[in-house]
């Protein structure tokens, strides 16, 4: 499902779904941010803005203000939280400081953890339901559970 | 045969390289995205035809969204070269090829030439250039600016390729693209003609403003609204770049990990801002106090010559004017050349090692809250060396109201004329810490620079902000080469300026204070000047003198070490010592501010007229000089509570 670049964390590799239709876009497609490429993030200035993506083989920075606008989706069935509405999950990656993975775990969400999407934003855990922002949502990654 | 041949490629591939490699022409090099602001031509004869070479600025496309990218453009369009030359970077060619396909479409005799060879091989790639030239239908050449591989293949390449043809390789679209083309090409054909009209309905379809525009009498909404397959065409062309380039290269290994490793600690999340101005400040460091006693040797030479002077040719017109006016006036900014040229060694090392971008980079954020972004954080730097070319880096920025914010604010940071006056200041009032009171000066150019966007965006532009894509090329070992060529172009620059336009401002500054009464510069022309000038002034504490100074280092600024030269070049004494009765140290503080930010040279003002019009340089003389008054006037207020 789709989600926007600025929210892929560092290291993560995305598949460009759509970018802006304006004259960032028209830069944007030339320099190789196609649909269809994959685009990786490499690393983020201070403050967490703006961005290194590596596409093609180039290194280029962006501004979350326009990564933001640029769709894509996180490749092998990764998705944030934020767009998950149902189903068994395993958490993969987190997105935070010591203080965001601190309160997840109070809440029985870690790496490695499963949990149930009871509707948006709904958690259910070991640990009990728990409503969850989306803010923080956009910063959890799942992969669907099969097992 | 007179053959005219365009360089394009994307920013930072090597076409200055390239263009110095094929006309053997100086021009100077940088790792640094968007460095060639103008169009720069060289001639070179070859097998009995003579080449005339254009340097294009970088750009990824012709959908032009920088005025670099618009010059590159027109000339593609309009001057009509006989061969264009597209330069790609053999270590990520997709970009530079997807720049060809345009260019073909344009039906232009096209090469690729695939740069950085050298650096391929490093790293085990190998191209097929026979497949390339295959599938592409343009003659390949495979080329190292560096270590001058193919540069011969290339002119023979050069040669043959204009006496060809002029022939159609078009790569062709899916149908459904092809087809839409087609229709509305039949609809455009009575306007632009047959031939043309093919690369007007595509790019219609890709949203060109310029073409939209011209189109706009014509309905075409019926086959399409304009910009409609902007991304379809882009995929398109990737797609087919990307079966070529599949084709074309073994052993791909893309590996970026030096520079990765390297990127890791310089633009890192908490400490890349701190090495950034760690790293400036051992630059600066370096510049002023390691190559001091140069300077010194240089200064003590100079007085020693004035005297020696006087002593031969005894007391008189003649003497005067080459003992005060040119020993005392050329002299006294000679003295700092090893302190420039340090300087822009350093800067040439930033920007060809490619961390300028980086700095950039790290430095966005901050650009953000003053609604600029790090693309004109890279021209401020810039203008540490010199305003000049900073004022013309700026139209790499796509967004105008950003770069006439920064075109009135590049003067600000302190470029290197201004040098020598802040050494001389604080070599007198306060020479135990002066490298300390030099930086501060050049941290507090920077921080004017950034001030003054934000008041211009307040209050001419209010609220939008720029935008920041960049391509960060790889860390590349400078050359010594390069650098070299890099520290004598810029340092030979102010060499000629010493030579003519302080030479002759020097002359003339003597003939003003040697009349009417050489004996009392008091009752001087100069002087008479100055103390005008210092009625103005008076508030900061500056006077006739120092007003003097000032008057005439507008010119370039230089000439007020110039000034002081003569106005102190009474015999005995040196400099040093007369100065240090003219201004207490807040005094002395507030006048190098002043000197800082006050009226951009004028050469810096006839580039920001031909650049922006009269109206700007116009605003930019006004605007500097208040914002000197006023930081001079703080300085003064601030000082005096401490002193
Ligand atoms: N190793 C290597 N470096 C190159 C080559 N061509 C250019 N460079 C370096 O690449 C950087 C950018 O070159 P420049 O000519 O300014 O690129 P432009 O922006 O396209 O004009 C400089 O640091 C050059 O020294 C090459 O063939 N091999
Ligand atoms: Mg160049």
């Amino acid at each position: 499902m789709a989600m926007s670049l600025s929210d892929v964390p560092v290291g993560f590799e995305a598949k460009i779904i759509s970018v802006p239709d304006d004259d960032v876009g028209s830069r944007l497609l030339s320099m190789g941010f196609v649909p269809g490429n994959s685009v990786k993030v490499i690393s983020c200035a201070p403050l967490g803005d703006p961005r290194v993506y590596m596409v093609m083989g180039k290194m280029v920075t962006l501004r979350n203000d326009e990564a933001k606008r640029i769709l894509v989706s996180v490749e092998n069935g990764m998705e944030p939280l934020s767009n998950v509405t149902d189903g068994i999950w395993r958490v993969v990656h987190l997105v935070g400081g010591r203080n965001f993975r601190e309160k997840l775990r109070s809440m029985g969400i870690d790496i490695g953890s499963t949990v149930k999407i009871v509707s948006k934003g709904v958690v259910e855990t070991n640990r009990g339901v728990f409503r969850i922002g989306l803010g923080m949502a956009r910063r959890i990654f799942l992969r669907r559970d099969d097992a | 045969m007179t053959i005219r041949v365009a360089l394009c490629g994307n920013p930072n591939v090597g076409k200055t390289s390239l263009f110095n490699a094929l006309t053997g022409m100086r021009q100077y090099v940088a790792n640094w995205p968007g460095v060639t602001v103008e169009v720069k031509e060289g001639v070179r004869s070859w097998r009995g035809h003579q080449l005339i070479i254009t340097d294009l600025p970088g750009t990824y496309s012709l959908l032009a969204t920088s005025l670099d990218e618009k010059i590159a453009r027109d000339f593609l369009l309009y001057k009509t070269p006989d061969v264009v030359v597209v330069i790609a970077d053999a270590l990520s060619m997709e970009q530079g090829l997807y720049l060809l396909l345009e260019i073909l479409e344009l039906e232009a005799r096209a090469i690729l030439v695939v740069n950085a060879i050298d650096e391929a091989r490093q790293k085990g790639l190998v191209i097929d250039r026979q497949e390339l030239s295959k599938h592409l239908k343009v003659p390949v050449v495979l080329t190292s600016a560096l270590t001058g591989e193919g540069i011969q293949d290339l002119l023979d390449c050069i040669v043959s390729t204009a006496s060809t043809e002029q022939k159609r390789v078009l790569f062709n679209f899916s149908d459904k693209t092809e087809k839409m083309i087609q229709q509305l090409a039949a609809l455009i054909k009575a306007q632009v003609g047959e031939a043309a009209s093919r690369w007007f309905a595509i790019k219609y379809l890709e949203g060109d403003p310029h073409v939209v525009e011209r189109l706009s009498q014509l309905v075409l909404k019926s086959v399409a609204k304009p910009g409609n397959l902007k991304s379809q065409i882009a995929r398109e062309r990737y797609d087919h770049i990307q079966l070529i380039v599949k084709e074309s290269i073994m052993a791909i290994s893309k590996e970026l990990s030096m520079s990765e490793a390297i990127d890791h600690v310089l633009t890192h999340k908490f400490i890349g801002i701190p090495i950034f101005l760690a790293l400036m400040y051992l630059a600066f460091n370096f510049a002023f106090e390691t190559v001091q006693p140069l300077s010194d040797f240089l200064e003590g030479t100079f007085s020693h010559l004035a005297e020696l002077t006087k002593a031969r040719l005894g007391e008189g017109m003649v003497t005067s004017m080459i003992a005060d006016g040119i020993l005392g006036g050329v002299g006294a900014v000679l003295a700092f050349v090893p302190n420039i040229f340090a300087l822009f060694f350093l800067l040439g090392i930033m920007e060809d090692s490619g961390y300028l971008p980086r700095a950039a980079f790290v430095m966005d954020r901050v650009m953000y809250s003053l609604k600029l972004s790090g693309r004109s954080f890279m021209s401020f730097l810039l203008g540490f060396g010199c305003s000049v070319p900073a004022v013309l880096s700026t139209r790499g920025i796509p967004d105008v109201r950003e770069r006439i914010v920064s075109v009135l604010s590049v003067p600000f940071v302190s470029c290197s004329a201004r040098l020598p006056v802040y050494l001389l200041i604080a070599s007198i009032f306060f020479s135990r810490n002066q490298g300390v009171v030099v930086f501060s000066i050049y941290v507090l150019s920077m921080f004017a620079a950034m001030i003054s966007s934000l008041v211009l965006n307040r209050t001419l532009f209010k609220g939008q902000k720029g935008i920041f894509v960049l391509e960060l090329p790889r860390y590349r070992l400078p050359s010594f080469r390069n650098l070299a060529l890099y520290t004598w172009l810029r340092g030979k620059h102010f060499l000629v300026k010493a030579g003519t336009i302080i030479f002759i401002s020097s002359l003339v500054l003597w003939a003003l204070m040697y009349f009417p009464d050489p004996n009392d510069v008091t009752r001087s022309f100069a002087a008479q000047i100055g103390k005008a000038v210092s009625l103005v002034l008076r508030p900061l504490k500056f006077d006739w003198r120092a007003s003097t100074a000032l008057f005439f280092g507008v010119a370039a600024k230089e000439i007020i070490v110039s000034t002081f030269g003569m106005l102190f070049n009474t015999q005995g004494e040196t400099l040093t010592e007369q100065l240090s009765q003219l201004f207490d140290p807040v005094t002395a503080y507030s006048f190098i501010v002043f000197v800082m930010a006050y009226i951009p040279c004028f050469a810096t003002l006839a580039t920001i007229k031909s650049e922006l019009g009269t109206k700007y340089a116009v605003i930019s003389v006004i605007y500097s000089f208040s914002m000197a008054y006023v930081l001079a006037l703080a300085v003064r207020m601030i000082g005096g509570i401490f002193a």
